[in-house]
């Protein structure tokens, strides 16, 4: 696409183009908690149409909403992560439309005495620190769901995610590029992750997003009309809608035309935003203070314990993997990304206080391994013990690096003890000497031409002998060991 | 003496009493409305097989001495606006006229928890919109002191089927005034609780700010009998109040001695008949001499009550009637052209027009650019009201004035002119307004026959005192105690037609 | 406030309220509107500068429920009060508007 030169890639400013995107986010989490925001039906993704339903959350005459305790303290905490300033006294309001996979007619929602207020979240993009200021955080129930029926002149109606908590998060415009749109929301998606209130599964709609977005003349203060692409439910479909979404402002204004404040879509299929379709109705929601439901008030006690409850945020929790236990940045960034890999890390310092080996072998074979197996820590129940003795075990010498990797993959095989392994394996290492040089008197003269190299001082060569030692000795050999009885035995 | 005459109280004891049973009891029931319905019009279903049915376990039960609830084997009767599993629940609307619940009402579940026995629904104004039953879809009501007059409205079907029947508990509903002010045109005892006091679980909702389910008896103390078995927080209701239940039939005999009572001057605003002052005059001046200390009190914002509750009721109502849109439930259309004529239609046909004009009423009132001038304006206005109440209760353990400025008024008399409805409610209102526990209690009749009603309010919570008041009063006067003409307890008196009742059992 | 009560507005907030009304309905409602307007002009005149929006509940207590799992409907329990529908779905004619998720913020 031309315009694309014109306007700079995904992670641009859109610098050169004149041309500067503002961008604001509204991102809606499902809270995972048991039961819906108002009554006791399950929450549970998946299961038969119309079968997590209940006279409350399908709107039957008479039902009443009651609130879920536990997705407030959820929302809470939300709040307190974020910085927000928490609402003394909050309430719910009603939001008043109709459509079919909104069986009240309306949605309980909250207006004007939202949960949390302000707030910051940061996130990293390209080694740099920087953040996004959040307007708001509400609580609200989530609707149905509708589909179109192929061929049909008909939709049908789900209500099983009717009444499922929500929790709406929306920044001020304050994020500048597709690519700042996308390291926030991930930032955000693994604060939530972090504290246990969202499963950030995108697939299955846990957590979405809209965007807002305008254009304005590089360093102009007024923000341009904007547009709002809706329900946007992974990263690549979030970071390639802005940039359509910038492009097409861009060319608009350029050809002298103005933007219409509209809704749109996006078509991940053509890698575009299409407007909505349908009689454009003004919104008027007619809010009003919801009559069933009392305001809520939150003792300082209470906000208290909440505050006490927000653990370790991904980006303490990656100062303190570098600053306090000395590992890389690097590989502090990637264990912090990894939730369950965080937390296991954690377990397994309580049981053994070396970050710096158990990092290791965490990030690379470990994580191959599940890969390999396409499950997760959690899913496969690895129990910390067992991975603290394997990588002791190859630490402290008892087994090569090379039969370390070996017993990762036999880890998953049973929960043996990994001394039983080891010996059901044969895998103690050989460390005696005589044993050793036998080997290695076997295998040097084997190898006459590597023998001379070494003695003529290419140092490499002592790499390839090492190498086949190991070979022969089934990787059982202490390869340091090995490598300095060869110069021993060769006089270098 | 017949079943029939038993104040409920009495009836419960002797069924504990084994001097009679839980099937003779409601059989009795059945009895009397198959011989008043014909001519009063009250009940839109009756459940003969299901109660008989119901009241035969009991008596089995009562026979091999297995525990049986409180209120064993007494017959009551709910209003359509109040869900049950029997039957159809219909609020009186033809929206939800095939509308089967799959869940009772909490209010029914502890009444059946206490052994009671659900006989019948009666009619009402649709959806509680109404001030004389003659919004009901399906059909009027008639008073049975005077057939050509309204019982009043909304809860005009439990007030009649009270005043022509014993033995039963009749549950209403007041938002209003729709509990009181039938009970003054109908000669009965009907009481509202103090707002949270009840669950409203299962009572379809007109405006959930302003609803309580409530009793229409021959007598407080039969009132204070029901609120008993009903009253309590109940976790499917949020708004219900953690508030002890105490028991309100014993609390009766603490009298009135050293009460104070105060009579705002504003409830007897130009509009009130002269009858009607005379009759309320007297029945204070009869308190006083149950020793109950008199005095003048002033509300002053109360001439603002009636403009803020149409515009508070008709806005939560536009809100809580969205519901009813023919997808999940109630009537729909069989051809619909698309979504927005599945729903327009669907509800133009199932609606009423006093229901229509509330909801379009609402909606604006709540729309944008008019919210702060009509809903909001009207909400604090509702806390001026609130406060008035808050500074006379400083003073006075109860507030007491006329039920409604009018008596019974003849059917059709108001209909050509909604506004005209509106206007008997302006003595109910407050009430609802402040959430406060009411009650109408008949303080005698007008020179042609029709029953006067006597309004006493009290504090937030003190259902009880508002209770013994009342039941001071009747101890020392007769007026709950008169037949209207058409009447299925007194053997002197002339029963409607005979034959049985109308609707769907 | 003086309000212009019109046919405009009338057919605006019936649209809004989703009912289908006919032209002498449409007429009977805007005298309706207006007896309804000129009953409450009176509450313009009060002075509610320092006056709260009132809640139902002044007594500041709350209530909320435990994240406990309850019963739920079989789906023919869910689908019974419906005038017509697909088991195990609810049934409408085609949502050709996307209305509703535009609503959805």
């Amino acid at each position: 696409m031309a315009a694309t030169n014109v306007v700079g890639g995904r992670g641009d400013s859109h610098a050169g183009s004149g041309w500067e995107a503002v961008i604001g986010l509204e991102v809606h989490a499902q809270l995972a908690t048991r039961t819906k925001m108002f009554c006791r039906c399950e929450t549970r993704f998946g299961a038969p149409p119309n079968t997590l339903v209940c006279p409350v959350c399908l709107a039957l005459p008479g039902a009443l909403p009651t609130i879920n305790r536990e997705a407030v303290r959820h929302a809470l905490r939300v709040v307190l992560a974020c910085g927000c300033d928490v609402a003394r006294t909050t309430k719910f309001d009603r939001k008043n439309y109709f459509y079919p996979d909104l069986p009240k007619g309306y949605q309980i929602s909250q207006f004007d005495q939202p949960i949390g207020d302000g707030g910051r979240v940061r996130y990293e993009l390209d080694g740099e620190q920087r953040s996004v200021r959040l307007a708001r955080i509400h609580m609200e129930e989530d609707a149905g769901k509708n589909t179109h029926v192929a061929g049909r002149q008909v939709s049908q109606v789900d209500l099983n995610r009717a009444g499922v908590p929500l929790l709406e998060i929306v920044t001020e415009p304050d994020i500048a590029t597709p690519a700042d749109a996308v390291a926030f929301f991930g930032a955000l998606r693994l604060m939530l992750l972090y504290l246990g209130v969202c499963d950030g599964n995108m697939e299955e709609g846990s957590l979405r997003c809209d965007c807002n977005v305008s254009i304005r003349p590089r360093g102009s203060l007024e923000l341009g009309t904007r547009a709002e692409i809706k329900n946007l439910n992974s990263f690549t479909f979030i970071e390639n809608a802005l940039h359509y979404e910038i492009v097409r402002q861009v060319r608009v204004r350029e050809s002298g035309g103005a933007i219409v404040q509209e809704t749109r879509l996006y078509d991940p299929d053509r890698d575009e935003t299409r407007s909505m379709r349908g009689k454009e109705e003004a919104h008027d929601y007619r809010y009003f203070p919801e009559p069933d439901l009392p305001p809520l008030s939150f003792s300082a006690d209470e906000i208290e314990a909440a505050r006490a409850s927000v653990p370790e945020m991904p980006l303490e929790r990656a100062a303190r993997l570098v600053g306090e236990l000395g590992l890389s940045e690097y590989h502090a960034g990637v264990l912090v990304q990894d939730h369950e890999a965080s937390r296991f890390l954690d377990r397994c310092l309580e049981l053994w206080p070396e970050p710096k080996p158990l990092a290791n072998w965490l990030i690379n074979d470990l994580k191959e391994e599940l890969n390999h197996r396409k499950a997760g820590l959690v899913a496969l129940g690895l129990d910390p013990q067992r991975f603290v003795d394997l990588v002791r075990a190859v630490d402290d010498g008892i087994v090569s690096k090379q039969q370390g990797r070996e017993l990762v993959r036999k880890l998953f095989d049973g929960d043996a003890p990994i001394a039983a392994l080891i010996r059901e394996l044969g895998f103690e290492q050989i460390r005696d000497d005589s044993v050793l040089r036998a080997q290695i008197e076997s295998v040097l003269a084997d190898h006459p031409g590597p023998v001379d190299d070494v003695r003529a001082g290419k140092k490499n060569s002592i790499n390839f002998l090492v190498g086949q030692v190991m070979r022969a000795s089934k990787g059982k050999a202490d390869a340091a060991r090995v490598a300095q009885l060869i110069e021993e035995i060769l006089g270098r | 003496m017949t079943t029939s005459a038993a104040t409920v109280l009495e009836l419960r004891d002797r069924v504990r009493r084994h001097e009679t049973t839980a099937q003779s009891a409601v059989a009795d029931a059945l009895r009397q409305i198959d011989a008043v319905d014909g001519a009063i019009a009250a009940v839109g279903q009756v459940f003969r097989d299901e109660a008989l049915a119901a009241a035969a376990a009991i008596d089995r039960r009562l026979a091999s001495g297995d525990a049986v609830g409180p209120l064993a084997g007494v017959p009551f009767t709910v209003k359509e606006n109040i869900a049950t599993v029997e039957g159809t629940t219909s609020a009186s609307s033809r929206i939800l006229e095939q509308h089967r619940s799959v869940y009772d009402a909490t209010a029914v579940a502890r009444l059946r928890r206490a052994g009671a026995v659900l006989v019948a629904k009666t009619n009402m104004d649709e959806f509680g919109m109404g001030s004389s039953t003659e919004n009901s879809a399906f059909h009027v009501t008639r008073n049975p002191w005077r057939p050509t007059h309204v019982p009043g409205g909304s809860s005009g079907g439990a007030a009649a089927l009270s005043a022509a029947t014993r033995g039963m508990i009749h549950l209403g509903s007041d938002t209003g005034g729709s509990i009181r002010q039938p009970a003054s045109y109908c000669g009965v005892t009907g009481f509202k609780p103090t707002y949270g006091r009840v669950s409203r679980y299962g009572l379809l909702a007109f405006a959930s700010s302003l609803d309580q389910i409530g009793a229409l008896q021959q007598s407080a103390a039969d009132c204070a009998l029901a609120l008993g078995a009903i009253a309590g927080e109940d976790a499917m209701d949020a708004t219900s109040r953690d508030a002890e239940v105490p028991d309100f039939v014993a609390l009766l005999a603490r009298g009135v001695e050293g009460l104070r009572i105060g009579v705002p001057r504003e409830f007897f605003p130009g509009g009130v008949d002269a009858e009607v002052r005379e009759l309320v005059e007297v029945a204070v001046a009869k308190l006083e001499g149950l020793g109950a200390e008199v005095r003048e009190v002033s509300l002053p914002h109360v001439r603002y009550a009636n403009p803020a509750y149409v515009l508070v009721s008709a806005a939560e109502a536009s809100s809580n009637l969205a519901r009813y849109d023919g997808i999940h439930c109630g009537r729909r259309v069989a051809d619909p052209a698309d979504l927005i004529d599945l729903y327009a239609r669907s509800r133009a046909e199932g609606f009423g027009a006093e229901v229509k004009r509330r909801i379009l009423i609402g909606t604006f009132v709540l729309s944008s650019g008019y919210y702060d001038a009509f809903y909001r304006k009207a909400l604090q206005v509702r806390s001026l009201v609130r406060r008035d109440f808050e500074r006379v209760f400083a003073d006075v353990d109860a507030v007491v004035g006329p039920t409604s400025p009018v008596p019974a008024f003849p059917i059709g008399e108001r209909m050509d002119d909604p506004m005209k409805l509106y206007a008997v409610d302006v003595l109910t209102v407050p009430a609802n307004l402040a959430g406060l526990p009411a009650i109408s209690l008949p303080c005698g009749s007008t020179r042609d026959g029709l029953p006067i009603g006597l309004q006493v309010h009290g504090r937030a919570l003190e259902d009880d005192v508002v209770l013994r008041l009342a039941a001071a009063y009747q101890s020392s006067t007769d007026h709950h105690a008169r037949a209207p003409s058409i009447c299925a307890w007194r053997s002197d008196a002339a029963a409607g037609s005979s034959g049985t009742a109308r609707g769907r059992s | 406030m003086t309000i212009d009560v019109t046919e405009e507005l009338v057919a605006r907030v019936a649209t809004l309220s989703r009912l289908e009304l006919s032209p002498a309905e449409r007429q009977a409602m805007l005298a309706h509107f207006r007896n309804v307007l000129g009953y409450v002009e009176d509450l313009q005149q009060l002075d509610l500068s320092d006056v709260d929006p009132s809640t139902a509940r002044p007594d500041g207590s709350t209530s909320t429920r435990a994240d406990e799992v309850g019963a739920s409907l079989t789906n023919a329990q869910a689908l019974a009060a419906a005038g017509a529908s697909e088991p195990p779905f609810f049934v409408v004619p085609r949502i050709v508007s996307d209305a509703g998720d535009a609503a959805r913020s």
